[in-house]
């Protein structure tokens, strides 16, 4: 089949660390909104995001990023809700000219008295094919509330992809983004196994119960050493200084479904999924008096048209 | 050599098993009727609508059965937990609601939010957490005031009116 690329679909995701979920107020680190508002219309200048997902964010947060950046064709599908004793911190911000917003469903599992949030499902439009990319951003507990070797970090990850399956209902080969700050590598079991997020890109393409992570790549350090003199290298996308075995970690991680490594009208760019560092914020990452501590993550996939 | 024995026996302990889960379900969902009906004093009660009740096809809502009915409870079909004022026919849908032929998981879907209930405690916990959502509250207030309006002034001679409204 020949397809002429119309533009690319562009996603990013950032733990901006301003308003954990845990933090009782809405409004708690003022003063540290102005540089995560700077970053976000500095990733808007350079990407051109089509959907940006955010953690970590309060209503009142949004409104100041969006007034921030000052750019009509943005919206903001809020997430957020503080009012019950399961916080919810996740938002996407996303460009109205390139997608339209088709609907979203917040997904929880319960067993006993116990609640699991998996993520938030939204379904875009592209305006310019009418096809539906399904994204969901989750923020999962951190290793400090659900230990790293907690057997109900496997039922995130099983319980996410059963969730999924509604939308293999609609649609056999769907294209399905998962974005979010995992709490967890690539290797994790949570994410490699029981979430099937696998590395090996034909396993992807042969089986459609896997899904592709792309964020292996991103494992270890970004640049080769020796380094030249001006370039940044980095470890993972989440710094901290207390690490045992490692002070880097990739927790924060885009995964496609197969239907982005096929001769379809939706395919993903692999080279583009990277970790986007700029010297201020890492210098703010690595500092342990800053709230910052994630970088952001981008991948990109084009919209084609066939011929 | 398959041992088909040990297979029928597995299947028919699964059998029991989800029929036994699936009456604990009944018992929840049938509670949570009468809760609702007597803290309303039988101004709202609440029905299980199958999706195809709510065709295009049909101008009033199918009524399948008084108060929670278990027996139009099927297999995978996906349905509606409706709420009907005892003194108008207005009917306001609050979740979809789907129930596997194992019982659990059952997924209970309402104003952007889908909960799936693992056990009897969690769909105990996932229905009063549907009655506490802001926009299933107004659908429940706005009945009882149309139930409350119907007391204290019936219409007398007109045909009643059908509407379903989400």
């Amino acid at each position: 089949m020949a397809w002429n690329r119309i533009k690319p679909l562009t996603l990013l995701w950032w733990n901006t660390g301003l308003t954990p979920p845990t933090a009782k107020k809405s409004n708690g680190r003022l003063p540290d909104r102005p540089f995560a508002a700077d970053q976000i219309k500095l990733l808007r200048k350079n990407y051109k995001f089509d959907v940006l997902g955010l953690a970590e964010v309060s209503e009142e947060d949004l409104e100041f990023i969006l007034r921030h950046i000052g750019d009509t064709s943005l919206a903001i599908v809020d997430m957020t809700n503080r009012k019950h004793r399961m916080k919810f911190d996740t938002a996407m911000i996303y460009d109205r000219t390139s997608l339209t917003l088709a609907n979203k469903l917040s997904l929880t599992e319960r067993s006993g008295r116990g609640k699991l949030k998996l993520g938030e499902l939204v379904t875009f439009e592209t305006v310019s094919t009418g096809d539906f990319v399904h994204v969901v951003a989750s923020h999962w507990p951190s290793r400090r509330t659900l230990a790293q070797h907690s057997s109900k970090r496997a039922e995130l990850g099983m319980r996410l992809r059963q969730s999924l399956e509604k939308v293999h209902l609609a649609n056999p080969n769907p294209y399905i983004v998962l974005m979010g700050d995992y709490n967890d590598d690539p290797f994790s079991p949570s994410l490699s196994e029981h979430l099937h997020a696998t590395r090996d890109r034909e396993l992807a393409i042969q089986d459609s119960a896997f899904l592709y992570n792309p964020f292996w790549r991103r494992l270890g350090e970004s640049q080769s050493f020796p380094t030249s003199g001006n370039e940044v290298s980095v470890c993972g996308t989440h710094y901290y200084a207390g690490g045992e075995f490692t002070r880097w970690v990739t927790f924060d991680q885009l995964i496609f479904s197969p239907a982005f490594l096929g001769d379809n009208a939706i395919t993903l760019e692999e080279k583009l999924s990277e970790i986007i560092i700029t010297a201020e914020l890492k210098d703010r990452v690595m500092d342990k008096r800053q709230v910052f501590d994630h970088f952001p993550v981008s991948s990109v996939a084009f919209l084609r048209r066939e011929i | 050599m398959t041992d088909f024995t040990k297979a029928f026996r597995q299947g028919q302990r699964a059998a029991v098993d989800a029929r036994d889960a699936r009456a604990q379900i009944d018992e929840v969902m049938t509670d949570f009727a009468q809760q609702l009906s007597r803290v309303t004093e039988g101004l709202i009660s609440i029905e299980l609508i199958a999706d195809s009740a709510f065709s295009g096809l049909f101008t009033m809502a199918v009524r399948l059965g008084k108060l929670y009915d278990p027996s139009i409870d099927g297999d995978n079909i996906e349905k509606w937990i409706v709420a009907r004022g005892s003194l108008v026919t207005e009917v306001r849908r609050l979740a979809r609601w789907k129930r596997p032929h194992q019982g659990y998981p059952c997924l209970i879907t309402y104003n952007g939010n889908e909960e799936r209930c693992h056990d009897r405690e969690a769909l105990e916990r996932g229905l009063a957490s549907m009655l506490q959502d802001p926009w299933v509250g107004d659908q429940l207030r706005q009945l009882l005031e149309l139930s409350k309006a119907a007391v204290t002034s019936p219409t007398e001679g007109e045909p009643p009116s059908n509407s379903v409204t989400e």
